[in-house]
């Protein structure tokens, strides 16, 4: 993000989110298969283990967010299932091109 | 070690097929669900944060395994029932049950007998499967109430039909019978179950003693005797005498009952001090047959012991008789005859005389007999109205106004007798034998002689009473009741107070072979008659009834309550009782519940760790 800034970027910072990541009925030992990378991990579920997921991957985005900001780099989260249309006119508000 | 549900080597083959079963479905497990997730990094932090973990991990899955054999394998090792043994087991086991009245005492729940019930039933439990048992009451007796056995389901159901018999227990005869049970046995072991009441069990070690009855209220008054007699000038009323004994720490107040005949005749309330024994005589009471003495505590305290609050006694009976009265007419003479409901009275005149044989006296009212008589009788005499030589003594003349100057006190014709200062107008003058006894008279003469004529007994009066005051005296009918008495041999039976568990000789007819026995519960015995007397031995307190040609006879039998109600020994009085406790097993002879508990503890364990998230 530094060297996109060094070299006059003006960097904008969309995060994926999607909501329905780590459901409620997952339990017992499940086979976790990256979405981008393919790598498996087999996790036995549990409440703890999804809780624990949660509240890890809430730090994880608190933590994004913060350093963005402290940064002066704009960032976006973004429901995965907005619509295109919805998800583009939210872009462009925070993007400061549209009020 | 045996196994008693299923054989050693079903049970193996079912703890291994399950262990198997167990150990598969931990192998077999489902294919795992794939998810695709966004970032597979993240989950691994959550899931696999240090190497340790991962280990902890395994060994969760091995303790999960571990736990499900043990559950699996406990409940297959309880269906299959294992006994313990001491390797010695075989060898007879002897259990006596002391049944003596004293273990009716209550102790908070139960009998001291149902403890003993249950005592003897925890040394079934915990003897092998085989091993030979055989159970015995003990009281006066020992009765063994089933063969050495190794039914087990048979002896349990002897120690349930166990009840409490009432004599004293007899510590020499439980100890005759282990030794000649046990003679020759190796290792054999005899247990006697007992309150320690009237026993002292330091006296034998033959027997390893079991004391029960230690706990509950110590508090009881018990009727520890009861008499009856017939009141000597009137016997159709009785005298009672009763004994009451407080055994317990605290005074009491009772209130006494005595029943006569089923009926209520007396009551009277009583206090005793701690350890106090009282006597009270009651007279005036009025019962034919049987006598009840019963106590009820008036001061709310609850008795120990119920059986002693009620004690029996017959009641001395007469025996009926006839008399025939040969009499112009003599109302003095039938009253005092009357006075005794016992004499069966029947007046002739001297024109009609029935025979006499049927009779068991006579009385000759100033009439000649029409022959000499082979009846007892009693003649009474006056110079100018009798005549003829059928009399044993005929008046040889008149003795104006004879005094009793002389006369056999200790006589039985004078008995309760006073007959100094009657006054006599006349009398004739009689010249009794030398074998004849005068009783009463005289220097002129004798008024009162008895005698023997003809193989029957007389007794001869030397005065018309009508001609003295002594009809107007309480003396008279005391003199006639005397003579009929005197003349029948009668006697009041008088039975002793008897216990149970002592021998009673009941009088009977030396014709019958046998008599019929009725106990107070209604069972019916033969008994033999010996020389004249029915013999038996009661065990139950009560009215024992003894039926024979002669009419029933009822006799009181009671418990020895001045032995039986007294405190049960402590559980340390013996050191036999201390041997019990160390021979005790320390481990469950019969494991099988517990097996089955800990099944059930270690599923609660599983349940446990898994909520807690430590076996997942």
């Amino acid at each position: 993000m530094d060297t996109l800034r060094h070299h006059g970027f003006d960097p904008f910072v969309i995060e994926l989110v999607d909501p329905d990541e780590a459901k409620d009925d997952w339990a017992g030992d499940l086979e976790l298969v990256d979405a981008e990378t393919g790598d498996v991990r087999v996790v036995t579920m549990t409440r703890d283990t999804l809780d624990g997921y949660r509240s890890r991957r809430a730090a994880r985005s608190a933590a994004l967010a913060r350093a963005l900001r402290e940064k002066q780099v704009r960032h976006l989260a973004l429901n995965i299932h907005t619509p295109l249309p919805d998800a583009i006119m939210e872009l462009l508000r925070h993007g400061g091109l549209f009020a | 070690m045996e196994w008693l549900g299923l054989s050693a080597g079903l049970e193996a083959l079912l703890a291994l097929g399950t262990a198997s079963m167990v150990v598969a479905l931990y192998l077999l497990r489902p294919r795992r669900r794939r998810v695709r997730v966004p970032f597979v990094a993240l989950w691994r932090e959550v899931s696999a944060n240090t190497r340790s973990e991962r280990l902890l991990s395994k060994r969760v899955h091995l303790w999960s395994v571990l736990l499900a054999l043990l559950i699996a394998l406990a409940l297959v090792a309880a269906i299959g029932d294992p006994r313990f043994g001491d390797g010695n087991s075989k060898h007879p086991v002897l259990i006596l049950v002391d049944t003596s009245a004293s273990m009716a005492a209550r102790t908070g729940k139960g009998t001291r007998l149902d403890e003993a019930k249950a005592a003897a039933r925890k040394i079934l439990r915990g003897l092998d499967p085989g091993t030979p048992a055989l159970v015995a009451s003990v009281s006066a007796t020992v009765v063994p109430e089933t063969p050495l056995s190794d039914e087990h389901a048979l002896l349990f159901a002897a120690i349930d039909d166990l009840r409490v018999d009432g004599p004293a227990v007899s510590l020499d005869r439980a100890t005759s019978f282990a030794k000649a049970r046990l003679d020759g046995v190796d290792d054999g072991r005899a247990f006697f179950i007992t309150d320690g009441v009237n026993v002292d069990l330091r006296t034998t070690t033959a027997l390893t003693a079991i004391p029960v009855g230690g706990a509950g209220s110590r508090e009881n008054v018990a009727v520890t005797a009861l008499g009856a007699r017939r009141h000597p000038l009137d016997p159709s009323r009785l005298e009672a005498m009763v004994t009451l004994w407080n055994s317990g720490t605290r005074p009491r107040k009772v209130a006494l009952t005595l029943v006569g005949d089923g009926r209520v005749v007396d009551t009277a309330s009583m206090q005793l001090s701690p350890g106090e024994r009282t006597t009270r005589v009651l007279p005036n009471l009025v019962a034919e047959r049987e006598l009840e003495a019963r106590i009820e505590a008036t001061d709310g305290i609850q008795d120990t012991l119920r059986a002693d609050d009620i004690a029996y006694a017959s009641v001395p009976r007469r025996r009926p008789i006839r008399v025939l009265a040969v009499t112009h007419g003599n109302l003095y003479l039938e009253a005092a005859l009357l006075l005794d409901g016992t004499i069966e009275l029947e007046t002739a005149s001297p024109a009609d005389i029935p025979s006499t044989a049927a009779f068991d006296a006579v009385i000759f009212d100033r009439v000649s007999p029409p022959a000499p008589s082979t009846t007892p009788a009693l003649y009474i005499v006056s110079p100018e109205e009798t005549t003829g030589a059928n009399f044993p003594l005929s008046p040889q003349g008149e003795v104006p106004r004879p005094r009793f100057d002389r006369t056999l006190r200790d006589h039985p014709l004078l008995a309760w007798l006073r007959l100094g200062d009657v006054n006599v107008a006349r009398a004739a003058l009689l010249k009794p034998d030398a074998a004849d006894t005068v009783v009463a008279g005289d220097a002129r003469g004798a008024l009162l002689v008895t005698g023997t004529r003809n193989g029957a007994p007389f007794v001869t009066l030397a005065f018309d009473v009508r001609e003295s005051d002594l009809p107007l005296r309480v003396a008279w009918p005391v003199l006639m009741l005397n003579a009929v008495d005197y003349l029948t041999e009668r006697t009041v039976e008088e039975l002793p107070t008897v216990h149970t568990g002592e021998r009673v000789r009941v009088p009977a007819s030396t014709g019958e072979a046998t008599a019929e026995w009725t106990t107070p519960s209604g069972t019916r015995h033969a008994v033999p008659v010996i020389e004249g007397a029915a013999e038996f031995v009661p065990t139950e307190a009560g009215f024992h009834r003894i039926g024979a040609s002669q009419g029933e006879r009822s006799v009181g039998v009671n418990v020895d309550w001045e032995s039986e109600s007294g405190a049960p020994a402590p559980r340390n009085a013996t050191a036999a009782g201390a041997e019990v406790a160390s021979t005790a097993p320390s481990w469950p002879t019969r494991p099988w519940p517990w097996l089955a508990g800990f099944a059930l503890l270690l599923c609660l364990v599983e349940w446990w760790t898994h909520h807690r998230r430590l076996t997942v």
